[in-house]
C-alpha cells in the first residue's frame, strides 16, 4: 500500500517537475484520463496505451490521470454504462455500428461493450475541458509549486533516491 | 513529425511486435496441438492423439499430422485414424475472432482400426451400456418359437413314452377284464349253487312221495319252489346269454378309451405351425440387435456431442457492462468447418474399400451457422456404399437424418438361432442393403432392408441333440436348402433413449414352413409308430383275456346246464304221477280220504 501511494505521489511530483511543458502534462492527463475509464481489455485502450507512450506527452502525468480515473470507476460505471446504451440502442446508428463491428478486429475494438462506449464518448467529451483546465492551472500554479516542492528534502528523496525501494528491502 | 511521436518509443515496440508474431507463428502449432487435445478428448469423451500441427498465421492455414480419435464405446479401436489434416481459415474471420475453415482436406482417413494402448480417459464419461438392447426386440416375440422348441425339442421319445405310459384304454382293459371274469364265476357259482338247491330239493321231494302225509308242507310247497329253481334258472342262463354282449360292449368302451388316448396324444404332439414372426425374432434378433444397438448408440453419442443451441441473447453480461449485438450483425459460429474434403480407406464386410466424402456445416454453434451438417460418404473398390447423413440443430427440435445404400452388400457368414431348438448356418452372399433412419427430438423411426441373394441355410445340431432332432435336423435340411433369397426389414421405432425394433423377414416363414413340414411327417412316424405299437399291445391283452374268459364261459354253461337237468328231473316228481299215484292230485286224494268224523268212530 505505501509503496503504491508512495509510487504514485513519486510520479505526480516528477510530472510538475518535469522539463515538459504545461500543455504535454496537460495532454497527458487528458489522454491518461480517457485510458483510466475504458475498460482495458480492448484495443480502445490499447490505442490509448500507444498514444500515451508514442506522442510527445507527460507519460508520468498520463500514468497518475488514468490511476486516478481507474480507482473512480467503480463510481462511475453505472453512468457510463446508461450513457453506453443509450448510444448502443439508437436505431439510425445500427448499421454503422454493425458495419464496424463486422470489420477486421471490430469484435476487439470494443466499442459494444456499454461501459467502453460510455467511458470513450465521456472521456473525448471531457478530454479537452480537462486539457485546458489543467494547462491553465499549470501555467499558474507550477512555477511556484516546483520551488515549494524543491525546498523540501522529501522532495529531494522523491526525485533522486529510490526510497520505496530501499524501503521495500529493509521491509 | 518527431515533435509529436516519440518514435524511440515506437520502433522497439514495433520490433518486438514483430518479434513477438515470428514466435508465435512458430509457436502456436504446440498451443493449437494441445487445444486440439484437451478440446477433443472432452468433447468426444476418449483419448485423441496428435503427432505435429503446423500454423501459419499469415497463411491463415494449419495442418495436423498423425491424428488419432479413440472409440470411445471401444477403446482397443480408433473411431478415426487420419495421416493429415490441412485447414485453409478464412484469414478475415480469424480477425473477428472466429476460427472458420472455408475448406478441410482429411487424408489418410481410416475407421475402426486396431490401436495399441487404451484409448479410454481415465475420468472421462463413460458410454450408455446396450445391455437392455435385446429388450427392444420385446419380451413375448420369442415365445411360441421356444414353445415349440420345448415341444419339439430335447427327449421327445422320452415324453411320447411317457405319455403312452398315461394311457387310459389298458387300464380300463384291465378293470373289465377283471370284471368279466368276476361275472364269469359269479354265474358259474349261481348255477352249482341252483344244482345242490335242486338236489336237495330232489330228495326231500322222494322222501315226501313216499310218505306223502308227513311231509305234506314239502309236497304243498314243491309247485312253488319247483317254479322258483326254474326262474331263478333262466335268470342264469340269461344272464349267461347276456354276458357275451356286456363284453362287446365293454369291448367297444375300451376302443373309444383308445382312440381318445390316440386323440391326446396327437394332440399333444400336433406339428403346430410355427409363428413365422417369431421364428424370425428367433432367428435373426441377436444378429440384427448388435448392430442396431450400436448404430443407436452412435445416434445417441451423435446428439450429445452436437450441441443445440439456442440464439444468442441480445446484451451478454460482462464484468464491467454489458455487450450489445447490434441488429444487421451476422453472427459467426466461433468454429466453423464449411467443407472438409474426407479420403481414406476402410474394411466393409471383410473387403478393404476407398472411402471418400465431403462434410459440410460442422460447427460448434450450429444454430448461428444455420445450414444443418451434411455428410456425403461414397466408397469404391470391394463394395459400394453411399452414406448420406444430416445432423440439424437450426430448429428447436434437433434432427438426425442418416440414408444409407449399399447396393451390392457382402454378407459374410452367419449363424442365426437358434430358433426352436436349431440353429441354422447361413454361408456368405451378396445382398442390397438400404437404411433410413431419421431421428426428430426423441423420436425415432427408420426402416433397414436388407436383400440376400444367393442364400444357402444348413441346420446345425449340437452332439448331445436328440435322435428326434437329429431326424428333424436331416428332414428340413433339404426344404432349408430350397431358400435361396431373403429379405429382411427392419423397422425402428420409439424413443432414443427406448427404442422399438421390429424384425421381419422371408426368412421366418420360410424357415417355419421348412420346420413345420420336417417336424410333422417326423413327429407323425414316431408317433404313429408307437401308437400301432399301443394298439397291438391293447389287442394282445384283450385276445389273452377272451382266451381266459373262454373256459371260464363253457364252465359256467356247464354247471348251468347240469342245473337246468337236475331242475327238469324234479318237474317229475312234482307232477301228480311223479308223486306215486298216478294221476292223482292233491285234490284227489284229499277227496279219497274218509269224511274226518267216520275215522273215529
Amino acid at each position: 500500500m505505501s509503496q503504491w501511494f508512495l509510487g504514485s505521489f513519486r510520479t505526480v511530483v516528477q510530472a510538475l517537475v518535469a522539463h515538459d511543458s504545461a500543455g504535454q502534462i496537460a495532454a497527458g492527463v487528458a489522454i491518461g484520463a480517457v485510458l483510466g475509464l475504458l475498460p482495458k481489455a480492448t484495443l480502445l485502450a490499447l490505442a490509448f496505451v500507444i498514444a500515451l507512450g508514442a506522442l510527445r506527452v507527460n507519460r508520468a502525468a498520463g500514468l497518475a490521470a488514468a490511476g486516478l480515473t481507474a480507482a473512480l470507476t467503480p463510481l462511475l460505471d453505472p453512468m457510463l454504462h446508461w450513457l453506453g446504451i443509450r448510444v448502443l440502442s439508437v436505431a439510425s446508428l445500427q448499421p454503422t455500428f454493425a458495419w464496424l463491428y463486422e470489420a477486421p478486429l471490430g469484435p476487439w475494438i470494443g466499442f459494444h461493450n456499454t461501459v467502453g462506449m460510455g467511458a470513450l464518448l465521456v472521456g473525448l467529451y471531457v478530454a479537452y475541458p480537462l486539457f485546458l483546465a489543467v494547462r491553465t492551472v499549470l501555467e499558474r500554479i507550477r512555477p511556484r509549486l516546483v520551488r515549494w516542492i524543491q525546498r523540501y528534502r522529501i522532495a529531494r528523496v522523491l526525485l533522486g533516491a529510490d526510497v520505496v525501494t530501499r524501503w521495500g528491502s529493509l521491509q | 513529425m518527431s515533435r509529436y511521436i516519440r518514435f524511440g518509443y515506437l520502433v522497439p515496440r514495433i520490433v518486438a511486435a514483430v518479434l513477438i508474431f515470428a514466435l508465435v507463428e512458430f509457436g502456436a502449432g504446440y498451443v493449437l496441438r494441445s487445444a486440439l487435445i484437451d478440446g477433443g478428448q472432452q468433447a468426444i469423451g476418449a483419448r485423441v492423439e496428435v503427432a505435429e500441427v503446423g500454423v501459419s498465421l499469415l497463411g491463415a492455414k494449419a495442418s495436423v499430422e498423425g491424428l488419432q480419435i479413440a472409440n470411445p464405446s471401444d477403446p482397443m479401436q480408433n473411431l478415426l485414424e487420419a495421416e493429415r489434416l490441412d485447414l485453409d481459415f478464412d484469414g478475415g474471420s480469424l480477425l473477428r475472432g472466429k476460427a472458420i475453415v472455408d475448406r478441410g482436406v482429411l487424408r489418410g482417413a481410416k475407421f475402426g482400426t486396431p490401436r495399441e494402448t487404451s484409448g479410454a480417459l481415465v475420468d472421462g464419461p463413460q458410454k450408455d451400456s446396450n445391455a437392455l438392447a435385446a429388450s427392444w426386440l420385446g419380451g413375448a416375440a420369442g415365445e411360441a418359437g421356444k414353445a415349440w422348441a420345448k415341444k419339439f425339442g430335447g427327449d421327445v421319445e422320452g415324453r411320447l413314452q411317457e405319455s403312452l405310459a398315461e394311457f387310459e384304454s389298458p387300464e380300463l382293459a384291465d378293470k373289465l377284464a377283471m370284471e368279466w371274469q368276476s361275472r364269469y364265476e359269479s354265474l358259474r357259482d349261481n348255477a352249482e349253487s341252483l344244482r345242490e338247491d335242486a338236489r336237495t330239493f330232489r330228495d326231500e321231494m322222494k322222501m315226501a312221495v313216499e310218505n306223502p302225509l308227513r311231509h305234506t308242507d314239502v309236497i304243498a310247497a314243491a309247485p312253488d319252489r319247483l317254479s322258483n329253481l326254474r326262474r331263478q334258472l333262466a335268470d342264469v342262463r340269461q344272464d349267461l346269454n347276456t354276458l357275451p354282449s356286456d363284453i362287446q360292449t365293454d369291448r367297444q368302451r375300451i376302443e373309444v378309451a383308445r382312440r381318445a388316448d390316440e386323440a391326446r396324444l396327437r394332440d399333444a404332439f400336433q406339428a403346430d405351425q410355427l409363428d413365422p414372426q417369431s421364428l424370425t425374432t428367433q432367428l435373426l434378433g441377436d444378429t440384427v440387435m448388435g448392430p442396431v444397438g450400436e448404430a443407436i448408440g452412435w445416434l445417441r453419442w451423435a446428439r450429445q456431442m452436437t450441441p443445440t443451441g439456442k440464439p444468442s441473447p441480445r446484451v451478454v453480461d460482462r464484468r464491467r457492462g454489458v455487450d450489445v449485438r447490434f441488429l444487421g450483425v451476422r453472427e459467426r459460429p466461433d468454429l466453423l468447418i464449411r467443407s472438409l474434403d474426407v479420403s481414406g480407406s476402410a474394411q466393409l464386410a471383410g473387403r478393404p474399400v476407398e472411402v471418400s466424402g465431403v462434410v459440410t456445416g460442422l460447427t460448434t454453434q450450429p444454430h448461428l451457422h444455420g445450414s444443418p451438417l451434411q455428410l456425403t460418404l461414397s466408397t469404391t473398390g470391394g463394395a459400394k456404399l453411399e452414406v448420406r447423413g444430416e445432423i440439424d440443430r437450426t430448429s428447436d427440435t434437433p434432427t438426425e437424418t442418416v440414408q444409407i445404400d449399399c447396393p451390392n452388400f457382402g454378407v459374410p457368414e452367419l449363424t442365426l438361432g437358434p430358433a426352436a431348438g436349431l440353429t441354422l448356418a447361413s454361408q456368405p452372399s451378396t445382398g442390397a442393403l438400404t437404411v433410413s433412419v431419421v431421428t426428430r427430438g426423441e423420436k425415432l423411426e427408420g426402416v433397414i432392408q436388407l436383400l440376400q441373394s444367393e442364400v444357402a441355410l444348413a441346420p446345425a445340431v449340437s452332439g448331445d441333440a436328440s435322435r428326434l432332432t437329429r431326424r428333424l435336423a436331416d428332414a428340413s435340411a433339404m426344404r432349408l436348402g430350397r431358400i435361396s433369397q431373403a429379405a429382411t426389414r427392419i423397422g425402428l421405432a420409439g424413443t432414443l433413449s427406448a427404442p422399438e425394433v421390429s424384425v421381419w423377414s422371408n426368412l421366418g416363414a420360410a424357415v417355419a414352413s421348412s420346420l413345420g413340414g420336417a417336424a410333422e411327417g417326423v413327429i407323425a412316424d414316431e408317433r404313429d409308430r408307437l401308437l400301432a405299437e399301443s394298439r397291438a399291445e391293447l389287442d394282445t391283452k384283450l385276445a389273452r383275456y377272451e382266451q381266459q374268459l373262454g373256459p371260464m364261459r363253457d364252465a359256467a354253461s356247464q354247471v348251468l346246464a347240469g342245473s337246468g337237468v337236475e331242475i327238469d328231473s324234479l318237474a317229475s316228481l312234482v307232477t301228480p304221477g311223479g308223486l306215486g299215484r298216478g294221476s292223482l292230485s292233491f285234490e284227489s286224494l284229499g277227496k279219497q280220504l274218509p269224511a274226518a268224523g267216520s275215522l273215529f268212530r
